[in-house]
């Protein structure tokens, strides 16, 4: 009963957050496009937009929804290669600079990361565009390449050429995240390491790569889990960034590209979608946690 | 030398073993923690090892195995176990003395499991560890040892997880997981201290009674006299860093010849009269850095006289006793006008 | 322990006996780094009369100058150090000029930080309740929002607003604004914690009951104890302030274009970079890493040397 209570409330604050947030934009509306708001209160745009109508774009002349629901494909997979990346590269990296941290090899990823943090996200866009576009002529700078239909979902990942266009994009936004995720699992991974658990499996001569694996990545994923949730506002922030450099055809640039043509309804619908994917990931991160943590899984089970 | 003489029963030799903890700070010197401690364990035997908080206890039981702090070293001595010197030993072949002949358990068990591994994944990363067998047969042993630990429902128990289990209920498993292996030794390190009162007693009976009806050796270390009184054969008195007497739990309460042992027995509850406050030793154990060139109990010792404060007690040995104290050796034992306070 | 004897937080009593000047000087990387910082820092000040170029003066520059690489290159001209950009417009002059601009917007939006993010952490900490519950909860929904994804909003709000024209007449000061209000619940949750902790201590009560007003003791009292963490923040949010400072005018919502920023050097020399003239971005991209990873480094090591645990020697 608990858990039926605890879901009422949370759908009760994003319902309430959602309605607030389309005030917000209902007023950036009346500021970008005043001639929208004038034939339109307040009460009618909430009205459109509970009932899942965010209006319709002065440029494209097509529903705004329709719009980024088109775009929305390709960030998510932009995103979703993106994190594959940082978790294949940041959990050997994260394992070994803590299992070794004197080691020369180590010393240099750490000293490598601590440079990795300074470096824009553009910057290492440009350079990597310079080389493998420019220089060497290996890849493409612009676009997501040839895209297939799955249902409406037009995907970039079942084609050469959709990889192909992915590559630089996906790398540079890991670079970006890579340093500090890989400073965080280290940083935690010590710490774990120093634990009573792993004490007790060191005294009882359990094997190193079991501790490492199920007593230090183990225990060192909930964390990890809630600093990625932390990060989610970032990692959007550097995804406009990324596709406004590659071009991206994502939401990210759809939403740069509003700003520039000053299309007051499509900036507005972004404002809403963006609230609503922001309540999402921090659910799906709470539930990521709960999945990870016993006591409170086991406290969802009763 | 005496290691041949009996070589089927002798267990574990412990000789005049040092650790010291490495300073930060280049211009402080570094701390003698545990100074010359010595004793030997036969197998099956069970032996209680008892002294106040900060004695160097917990040290002693972490040196045996070699899982110090990285701050702390062993300076000098050996750990002789099995025949093999446990000093000299590569992590390697630690790794075959830890858990498979030597199984610990330590003082809370709410903190020392995994809290995001159940008990089965527990107990079967450390029997897999080290026996080659399937999961499955592995599972068998596990289920094996707790029942063995007396814990209701193993089945169910073991597919949950820390949290879901009682303090004591973990300590039997974490028991269970010492024993999973058939190791030679069990060091159970303050093992009660955690746990409710009405539960320690159970516990100590568990674990003296699966170590006998195993022919497991127990060290048994405790600041509790009272509790390895009836659950052990002999008893180390340790204080400061050294072991100040030792010999047979019976004949060491009743005749205690150590001035601290004796305080030890002094201060046990049984031995006041109902409404009679209880006995406490006055002052403070010394820190090993204040530790000059005299006996570490001296500032608390009723009988302590010149000689106490000139030099460190050499040891005395007796018949199945030995004391460190100035009073019981014949060659500095005080003249009758010293005694005199 | 002897640490003990060095406990406490006030980094003026550390500063009169010299301990960082001496670990300043034991510890090779901050002290290069802190060369560097101070370097970039007196020639960005030193902008106007160093820079061979004035960038904001268009009789200066000369289309016939455009995309010269730097001078030690073969096609390079002695005049342009580090080459000239799509306009003929001198590279290091406006590279001098970006750096005075990431260092000016980088100090005024930590100084508005620090002064919120203080205030806001001693009233959620001192008074407790509904004020510390609401701070606290505001604070969580802004660090995970991110104050780069805000700034993004608001300031490409205003300029789809207001206009490119008009809104960057307006855009140095907003993003100082933004940036500014955005980022303070570090040090809010820095101080609050500190005030916590020091709150029930003695000296807290013993100024109360002297009949001294609440904010005098949080002032006169918490408030120097808990300086060496936020000079440490404030630090590292320096660095935090000009990245976003560099992506926003890389997107064309922070610096005017006529403003030399780094940022928005890079963003014009993307176009560039494409047809292979790799210096008009590469070069304010150095700058800004070079800026960013002095600044961190020197964060890093303050952090490191005003611990309290981390007094004494090095290891």
């Amino acid at each position: 009963m608990n858990n039926v209570a605890s879901v009422l409330s949370r759908l009760i604050t994003s319902a309430l957050i959602i309605i607030l947030v389309a005030m917000v934009s209902y007023w950036v509306l009346g500021l970008i496009s005043p001639d929208e708001t004038r034939n339109l209160n307040l009460a009618q745009y909430l009205l459109q937009v509970v009932s899942g109508d965010l209006g319709q774009s002065q440029f494209y002349h097509q529903a705004n929804l329709q719009l980024v629901l088109q775009v929305l494909p390709a960030t998510f997979e932009l995103v979703l290669v993106t994190s594959l990346l940082v978790v294949l590269v940041v959990i050997p990296l994260g394992l070994f600079t803590a299992i070794a941290p004197q080691h020369k090899l180590a010393r240099s990823i750490m000293a490598v990361s601590l440079i990795g943090i300074s470096l824009p996200v553009f910057l290492t866009g440009s350079i990597m565009v310079y080389f493998f576009a420019v220089e060497l002529n290996w890849l493409p700078t612009f676009g997501r390449g040839t895209t297939v239909p799955i249902g409406s979902w037009q995907s970039g990942l079942l084609t050469v050429s959709g990889w192909q266009h992915i590559m630089l994009p996906a790398a540079t936004l890991s670079l970006a995240l890579l340093p500090l995720f890989l400073r965080l699992l280290r940083a935690e991974l010590l710490q774990v390491m120093q634990s009573n658990p792993v004490r007790l499996a060191q005294a009882m001569g359990i094997t190193p790569w079991r501790i490492w694996l199920f007593y230090g990545l183990r225990n060192a994923t909930l964390p990890m889990i809630t600093m990625a949730g932390l990060q989610f506002g970032t990692l959007m922030a550097y995804t406009i960034v990324a596709e406004s450099l590659f071009q991206w055809p994502g939401a990210g640039s759809l939403f740069m590209q509003a700003i520039n043509r000053s299309d007051g309804p499509l900036v507005s619908a972004h404002l809403i979608l963006v609230a609503i994917m922001f309540l999402s990931v921090s659910a799906i991160a709470d539930l990521a946690y709960g999945l990870f943590n016993p006591p409170l899984a086991a406290w969802r089970r009763q | 030398m005496s290691l041949h003489l009996k070589p089927s029963t002798r267990l574990l030799s412990v000789r005049d073993l040092h650790v010291n903890f490495t300073s930060r700070w280049p211009q402080e010197p570094n701390i003698d923690v545990l100074r010359g401690v010595s004793f030997q364990l036969e197998r099956g035997e069970r032996l209680a090892l008892v002294g106040e908080s900060g004695a160097g206890k917990s040290l002693l039981a972490t040196s045996i195995i070699q899982l110090l702090d990285s701050s702390a070293r062993i300076r000098q001595g050996s750990v002789h176990f099995e025949g093999q010197d446990l000093t000299q030993l590569s992590s390697k072949q630690l790794r075959q003395v830890r858990g498979r002949r030597i199984g610990m358990v330590f003082q809370d068990p709410m903190t020392n499991l995994n809290p995001n591994l159940t008990l089965e994944q527990q107990l079967l990363q450390c029997i897999l560890s080290h026996r080659n067998i399937s999961r499955a047969e592995a599972r068998l042993v596990a289920l094996h040892k707790l029942r063995q630990v007396h814990i209701p429902a193993p089945e169910t128990r073991m597919r949950q997880y820390p949290h879901q289990l009682s303090a004591g209920q973990l300590q039997r498993a974490t028991i269970a997981m010492a024993l999973a292996l058939e190791p030679a030794l069990i060091i159970a390190d303050e093992p009660t201290s955690a746990l409710d009162v009405t539960m320690q007693a159970e516990i100590i009976s568990l674990l003296t009674h699966l170590c006998h009806n195993n022919g497991v050796a127990l060290l048994l270390i405790s600041h509790d006299l009272s509790l390895v009184a009836h659950a052990s054969d002999r008893c180390l008195i340790m204080y400061a860093g050294q072991i100040v007497e030792q010999g047979h739990t019976k004949s060491l309460i009743n005749d205690a010849q150590h001035p601290y042992t004796q305080s030890l027995i002094r201060a046990l509850p049984q031995m006041s009269e109902p409404g009679q406050s209880l006995y406490q030793i006055p002052g403070q154990m010394p820190f090993a850095q204040e530790l000059g060139n005299q006996c570490a109990f001296a500032n608390r010792c009723e009988h302590a006289y010149a000689a106490c404060w000139n030099q460190p007690p050499a040891r005395t040995v007796t018949l199945e006793r030995e004391v460190s104290c100035h009073l019981v050796n014949p060659a500095t034992a005080p003249t009758p006008a010293e005694s005199e306070p | 322990m002897n640490a003990a004897k060095y406990h406490g937080h006030h980094i003026w009593r550390r500063f009169r006996r010299q301990q960082l000047w001496l670990q300043l000087k034991a510890n090779k990387v901050a002290l290069i780094s802190s060369v560097i910082l101070l370097l970039l820092t007196v020639t960005a000040l030193l902008a106007p009369w160093l820079s061979p170029f004035d960038p904001s003066v268009l009789q200066q520059q000369n289309i016939m100058d455009a995309e010269l690489p730097p001078a030690w290159h073969e096609q390079g001209d002695s005049r342009f150090l580090l080459g000239t950009d799509g306009l003929g417009r001198d590279l290091l002059s406006s590279l001098l000029h970006g750096i005075r601009t990431s260092l000016w917007v980088g100090f005024w939006a930590v100084l508005l930080q620090l002064t919120l993010g203080t205030v806001l952490g001693l009233c959620a900490g001192y008074f407790g309740g509904w004020m510390d519950r609401l701070v606290m909860r505001l604070a969580d929904f802004q660090l995970t929002f991110s104050s780069l994804m805000l700034a993004i909003l608001v300031l490409a709000i205003t300029r789809a607003a207001m206009g490119a024209h008009d809104y960057h007449v307006w855009s140095p000061w907003l993003l100082i604004l933004v940036l500014g209000l955005a980022d303070w619940p570090q040090y809010a949750r820095t101080l609050r914690a500190s005030v916590l902790a020091e709150k029930h201590k003695d000296y807290v009560a013993a100024a109360q009951v002297l009949g001294y007003r609440s904010r005098h003791i949080m002032v006169m009292q918490i408030l120097p104890n808990t300086l060496s963490p936020l000079l440490v923040i404030a630090t590292l949010q320096v660095a935090h302030v000009i990245l976003a400072e560099a992506a926003l005018s890389f997107l064309g919502i922070g610096m005017p274009y006529g403003n030399p920023s780094l940022g928005g050097m890079m963003g014009s020399g993307f176009e560039y970079m494409l047809s292979g003239l790799w210096w008009i971005a590469l070069m304010p991209g150095i700058a800004l890493v070079l800026l960013l990873l002095s600044i961190n480094l020197v964060a890093d090591w303050l952090r490191d040397a005003l611990d309290p645990k981390n007094i004494g020697p090095q290891q």
